[in-house]
Formats: C-alpha cells, structure tokens, sequence
C-alpha cells in the first residue's frame, strides 16, 4: 500500500491546486506546526528549509510529511527543530518593496511553489499517495 | 582524457569594427554581439556595456557570469548539451580568453542580488571587480514567466560566450597549462604509493532559479555519477542558480574551478587525484539518501583514501553534505568539507543548519551575515532601482546619499563555498 502524504502550506499559491493543510500566518507558524505534527508521530518528507532564499525574506514556505504510525520520528524532529534555531537567527523586521510588493510576494510564493512540485515529483505516485488532510 | 589549456591574458577590452583580440586587447564588434546574444524570439531588447577593473561602477542585480573558451581541437564544444551537441568533452586544445568575462543581469524576480562592483570596498569581496567585464542585459518580451526568464538570460549568457571565446580561436596562446587524468586503473598504477583523493562536487538543485546542469541534464535528476575533471573546463557544468549570490557558482567559476585546479596542482606529488563525483542536493529526503547512498559508493568504489566534499548554498544542502561526510566517513575514507556560514551578524550563532562529529575538517568560505557598506558608484549598470529591494540587505539598507549597507551575502562571489574569492583568515 502506497504511503500517505500530505502538504503543510502557507502558500495561497500551493492551496490553490494542491490539496493541503493550510496555516495562516509566517514561516514560524508553519514550522511550528510542522513540530507538533512531528510530534504526533508524523515524518517530514521535504527539507524545511528548502531554497536558497533565506527565511524572513520569504515568510512563505511549504513542507511535505507523510502519515506516520504515531511514534515520532527523531530525524525530523532533528530537521524541524534546527529549521526553528535558524529561523530565529535569521529574524528581522518586514521589508517593504514600495510599489513592488505584490510582485515580489508573488515571485517568493512561486518560488516555493516551484520548489514544492519539484519535491513533489522526486516522491512520485508509486510509493506514495497525495492525501487532504 | 588529456586537456590543454591555451591562456590568452586580455588586458582591455573596447568596442571596435571586428570582434578580434590584437595584443591582449579583446575588440568587440557591439552590434554582431547582440545580433547573437539577443537570437531568441523570446527576448524583446539586448544592451551591452563595460566595465572594468578600477571604475567605479557597479552592476546589479548579477545573474551569471561565463568566461569565453573556444575549442581548437578535440571532440565537441564548449557548454555541450546546451550550446553544441553532447560529445564527450575535457580533451585536446582550448584557449580561454583569461580576464575577460560575461556578466548577465536580467530583473527575473522582484527581489534582487548580486553586486558586483568594479572598485571600492565591495570590490574586494568579488572576484569578478579582477575581470574586464562584458556585461549584457536582457530584457524578454511581455508575458514571459520566471522559469522562462531564467533561461532565456541563461542562454543568452552562453551565446555571448561563445561567440566572445571565438575571437581567441586563431589567436596563439600566452602560455598553455595541461590538466591529465587516465582511466581508473591506470591512474591508480601511476602512483600507487600516493594517497588516492576524489573531489565530491555538490551542485545546487532544488527547483526554479536554483539549478545546476551537467551536459544539458538538469542535475536534479542525475544519479551521482564521475566526470573526468577537465570535462568541467569545457563549460561540461553550467549554473541556472539565481539565488544566493555570495556562495553559489557561476558557470565561471565551474569553468575555473579552484578546488579541481588546486588538486591537479598537488596531482602526483602529494596524492593522487582519481577524478569528481558530480552530486545533487534535492529537496525530498528520499533524494538526499539516495544520492549520498550513490555518492558514498562511487568513491568507494573509486578507491579513495580520502575527499574534498564542496556544498553550494546554505540549509538544504547542509543535510546533503552532513549525509555524505558521515556516509563515506563510515567506509573509512577521510574527509575534508568545503562550506560557508550564516553565523549571524556578530557571528556568534551556529553556522550552519546540520552538523556532524565526522565533519571534523572543514574549511569555510566566511560569514556571508557579515555587514558591509558599499558606497555611492558614478555608473551603474544594469537596474540601479533595486538597490532598495537587495537580498541580503534590510529595511532601511539605502541611505539617503545613496550608499547601501548590506550583508556580504548580497555580494557576487563573496563567501565562495569553492574558494574562489579572496576571503581568508590569518593568524598572528
């Protein structure tokens, strides 16, 4: 049987085609919901900090888990946690792009929408099952 | 697989009637240049412009940057895959155009990087302030969507040089440098009492505006494989990565690649240099195990004592490069890793996203967080609006007299996770 998975987004973009659980809010929140999910026994299938745009220049970010059986798996609560420690560090007050705005927050959600289906397609459909959660 | 390396040193570079090189002098003919660089019904308008060491000039947002090769002799061209057929390449004669380069910029997203400026402070963090640039701007049609975009600047990037590294075909060298790599075995029978060292080469593959290519492949979807390394110096790997301009390689630098040159340096006298393992660094963790389960094989299987193992970029590719020291650590094979650091502004927080206790060699490129303040340039090139939008800089990062204090990471080249840049630590 193919191995459940499912999407964890803050990226209108994403929400839009895919099915997903969706988190209102910044980087932080999704990461932080990706580390209660963790730790309800879930296992993160895409790296956390995907892409070489540094967090809190983007604030959208999506991450791949599958459905795990309920024993929480220490490499991605290895993964997410140092994905926190970073996001810390990397901290900083939201730029504003003047007249730009919509365009770069456009450009940052395909981006990481791009990045998404990438890792979408490395997983494939023969092992695993894209599931709304 | 034997290369030759014809160096022609240019000294200047002009506009002129005829594309030619006269006494180290590169004559570019503006208008046969944009007739080839611009050939892509996908591009609406192509500019050019120069810029030299010591102007002050910057130029911004840097896309890529290519330095014009040409193949006197041998099998296929340079950049094949892309700009020729897929002929087996890293043999016979190529002459390089050395100190003249390509810089192509190009506003494919809204957000913006890479500085390169040709004097100042800023000037000593680029290797590319050293090069006579030859900077080409291009701008697509309506319409054109960011992947698009990307390869549109991108190639036309490659036409530029090609057509530039043609000038130096009937030209004679100034001096020639030979690069030499036998097949497996006979290379191990070379120097048998020689420790046996394979450069494990990670490239930048996560998805748009962060791929790299190997003979035309997009490297994402390459099992690790080995190339002889002077393959590399025929433009054999090509970068599509837009983002991070302080520690990702433009095709120049995998042109000129300073860790394959530097192993070729001690070739035969301190190790022997078995050849590359060309790797990826994906974004799903069924792809980093596959690829560091591959990886760690290969250079078993190769035979190596030890490796250099060079990431590029910074999160993601920390997992990659953690998994292959550990795995080929555990085959007992030493290694040595090449990286760079967001140790925070101060430079006190962890520098990297991963770690390990086998990663117990490690050289690091810098601390791309480092600030630093770039002051006013009387040209600039390319988009002088985005100054206010660079990565790597903040709210308030363009002062009012038009300097802009930003962190290195804005910087074309500057915390090089190859070493190809000028960053260095010295004790006293």
């Amino acid at each position: 049987m193919r191995k459940e998975i499912f999407i964890v987004t803050n990226n209108k973009l994403v929400i839009e085609e895919f099915p997903a659980l969706e988190v209102i809010g910044d980087l932080d929140a999704v990461f932080l919901k990706v580390r209660d999910l963790v730790h309800e026994g879930n296992v993160i299938m895409t790296h956390p900090l995907s892409g070489s745009i540094k967090p809190h220049e983007t604030e959208f970010k999506s991450i791949v888990l599958s459905k795990g059986d309920g024993t929480m798996n220490f490499d991605s609560l290895h993964l997410i946690e140092n994905a926190i420690t970073t996001s810390a560090k990397f901290k900083k007050p939201k730029r504003d792009y003047g007249i730009d705005n919509s365009r770069v927050e456009n450009d940052f959600m395909t981006i990481d929408y791009s990045l998404l289906k990438t890792g979408l397609e490395g997983l494939g459909t023969t092992l695993y099952k894209l599931i709304d959660i | 697989m034997q290369l030759k390396i014809g160096n022609i040193y240019i000294k200047d570079v002009q506009f002129a009637s005829t594309t030619e090189v006269k006494e180290g002098v590169l004559h570019l003919n503006k208008d046969e240049f944009l007739a080839v660089a611009g050939d892509d019904e996908r591009i609406a308008s192509v500019d050019v412009y120069l810029a030299k060491p010591g102007e002050e000039t910057r130029i911004i947002p840097v896309k890529d940057v290519i330095e014009p090769r040409v193949k006197v002799e041998g099998d296929g061209g340079i950049f094949p895959g892309f700009m020729c057929g897929v002929e087996q390449v890293g043999s016979g004669t190529t002459h390089v155009l050395k100190g003249a380069a390509i810089v192509t910029t190009g506003r494919i997203v809204g957000f913006q990087e890479g500085i390169v400026d040709m004097s100042g402070p800023g000037a000593e963090y680029t290797p590319f302030s050293k090069t006579y640039n030859i900077v080409l701007k291009v701008e697509p049609i309506d319409g054109i969507l960011q992947h698009e975009h990307e390869e549109i600047v991108r190639l036309a990037g490659f036409r530029a040089g090609i057509y530039v590294g043609k000038a130096g075909h009937n030209v004679t060298p100034d001096d020639y440098r030979t690069f030499e790599t036998k097949p497996l075995v006979q290379q191990i029978n070379e120097y048998p009492d020689l420790p046996k060292v394979v450069y494990v080469y990670m490239l930048q593959t996560q998805g748009l505006l962060h791929d790299t290519y190997v003979y035309g492949v997009d490297a994402k979807k390459i099992i690790p494989t080995f190339l002889y390394p002077t393959e590399v110096f025929d433009g054999a790997v090509v970068s599509g990565n837009c983002v991070s301009a302080c520690d990702k390689n433009p095709t120049y630098v995998h042109m000129n690649h300073p860790v394959i040159e530097e192993l070729y340096a001690k070739h035969g006298k301190e190790f022997n240099f078995l050849g590359c393992v060309v790797t990826n660094e994906n974004v799903t963790l069924m792809d980093k195990e596959r690829s560091s389960n591959m990886t760690a094989k290969l250079v078993e299987f190769l035979g190596a004592d030890a490796v250099i193992i060079s990431e590029e970029g910074f999160g993601n590719p920390d997992a990659d490069l953690v998994m292959n020291c550990n795995k080929i650590t555990k085959k007992g094979i030493k290694t040595v890793l090449i990286t760079d650091e967001y140790a925070g502004q101060d430079g006190a927080s962890q520098s990297l996203a991963d770690s390990t206790p086998a990663g117990d060699a490690v050289v690091t490129g810098g601390n791309a967080n480092e600030i630093i303040k770039l002051p006013v340039m009387k040209n600039v090139i390319g988009y002088p609006e985005v100054a206010e939008v660079i990565a790597g800089g903040f709210q308030g990062s363009l002062s009012s007299d038009g300097s802009i204090t930003v962190e290195l990471q804005a910087i074309t080249g500057a915390t090089s996770e190859v070493g190809y840049g000028y960053l260095s630590a010295r004790t006293y």
